[in-house]
């Protein structure tokens, strides 16, 4: 989508700092709302896109540029041929982008740069590989209320004794973020948030200069069940917070649900990818909060030494500890040979945990959807 | 004898060193890992209609 400067013609560009369209032929400055040509806003909520495929790659994007001679952006080809008209929803809000390329870049190298199992390879990486895209989401209002019972337990001296509790609770949520992107991971997105939702604005096609932006490919209908889903996890995490108890689980539940209102938006999103030992990755940046995203490949030498070293040292000491505590109180060893048994289970259990979640992370950044999503629109 | 200390004692030093290595991993590797929580959707607290504790828990309560 291309807004052109009415005293020269040359397209405007969204900048970030100005909050303002800038021409960048003749400086002239505009505000996004103003920007837009009267005449082509359309009475309904939708908007006239041209939808073409590219004779070369076949790569297909929707545009509203009423130029018949344009360049593919995905394969910089000059051929364009026009496939058809669409009506595409408009979106009812934006959140422009606050945080720039370079804050998103530095964001970026800034948490690499501390991590000491971090590649070298990874902490260098080429700075044009940055694009910001507008990534389409449903929003939901969503009103949940629940009958429930809970079981926990409270400890008595010795024993552990069960209670049982029951909660008639409701909530309302606003702005229950879900992205409307299929070629995006909801796991992915959801790791961006939370977006300032106060911070929405009208939409205007203006703020998208200078930017890619998707329409959405996934429908509110489709994308209801991931909102109710989320609300439900967030409102049971809250009622069991109100148990005075351990341990407690829903044993019984009742719920119900209302969407009180479905809003299509359009949030900030820069994406960063880059390849490291022929395999592709891709980091997010929140585009307004500037909230990183994104898992790195760790240097196994690292960590196989580091566990070596640290597994020495500790070894030693507990080797020493345990040896003085047989001498001294045999009886008493015999007794604990159960806890240090259950202590060595559970150390390697949480080990080898943050090692399959990071290696999940890492799955997410990999994934060719998210590398294909950023990666086509950086080599235009 | 001395065998006993020697196993139980690599064991919980290996164990421990992995443990740690990979929270630190999680740490320097993994960026962003956490989702928006309640305060993020939620302008109020849960509002509780109902709250009784000690109950049977063998019976469904109904509205």
């Amino acid at each position: 989508m291309i807004c052109k400067c009415p005293n020269c013609g040359e397209a405007l560009s969204y900048n970030i700092d100005e909050q303002l369209l800038l021409c960048p032929a003749c400086d002239s400055n505009f505000n996004p709302n103003d920007a837009v040509d009267e005449e082509t806003i359309s009475e309904y909520e939708t908007m006239q896109c041209d939808i073409y495929s590219c004779t070369t790659c076949g790569a297909e994007i929707a545009v509203n540029d009423v130029e018949a001679a344009t360049f593919c952006a995905y394969c910089g080809q000059p051929t364009i041929i026009f496939n058809r008209v669409a009506s595409q929803k408009k979106p009812e809000f934006i959140i422009p982008f606050s945080i720039t390329r370079e804050q998103a870049e530095e964001a970026i190298r800034n948490h690499l740069r501390r991590g000491f199992f971090v590649d070298g390879g990874v902490k260098n990486f080429q700075t044009e590989r940055i694009c910001g895209i507008y990534v389409p989401f449903w929003l939901y209002d969503v009103f949940y209320s629940s009958n429930q019972v809970l079981r926990g337990t409270i400890k008595h001296g010795k024993y552990r004794q069960t209670h049982y509790y029951r909660r008639i609770s409701e909530c309302t949520f606003n702005k229950v973020t879900v992205d409307a992107s299929r070629r995006l991971q909801d796991e992915s997105s959801q790791r961006l948030e939370p977006f300032d939702t106060t911070a929405l604005k009208p939409f205007e096609a203006g703020y998208l200069s200078g930017f890619y932006a998707d329409c959405y490919d996934s429908t509110s209908q489709d994308k209801k069940f991931f909102a109710v889903y989320k609300v439900k996890e967030l409102f049971n995490q809250e009622v069991i917070k109100s148990v005075p108890a351990d341990n407690v689980k829903i044993t019984q539940d009742n719920p119900t649900h209302e969407i009180l209102s479905e809003t299509y938006a359009m949030l900030p999103v820069w994406f960063l990818s880059f390849i490291h030992e022929d395999k592709g990755y891709t980091i997010m940046v929140n585009g307004q909060t500037g909230k990183t995203v994104g898992a790195v490949p760790y240097v196994k030498f690292k960590i196989k030494a580091a566990i070596m070293i640290l597994g020495t040292l500790l070894s030693g000491l507990a080797i020493k500890f345990l040896e003085s505590d047989l001498y001294s109180h045999p009886k008493d060893f015999r007794e604990s040979l159960f806890i240090y048994i259950v202590l060595i289970f559970i150390s390697f259990s949480y080990g080898a945990k943050q090692f399959k979640k990071l290696k999940k992370s890492i799955g997410l950044t990999t994934a060719e959807s998210i590398n294909k999503f950023a990666k086509e629109r950086q080599d235009g | 004898m001395f065998l006993l200390p020697l196993i139980l004692g690599i064991g919980i030093g290996f164990g421990l060193a992995y443990a740690m290595v990979g929270f630190l991993a999680v740490k320097s590797n993994d960026i962003g890992n956490s989702k928006g929580d309640f305060q993020d959707f939620a302008d109020n607290t849960v509002h509780i209609k109902v709250a009784e504790n000690n109950v049977s828990g063998g019976n469904f309560y109904d509205l």
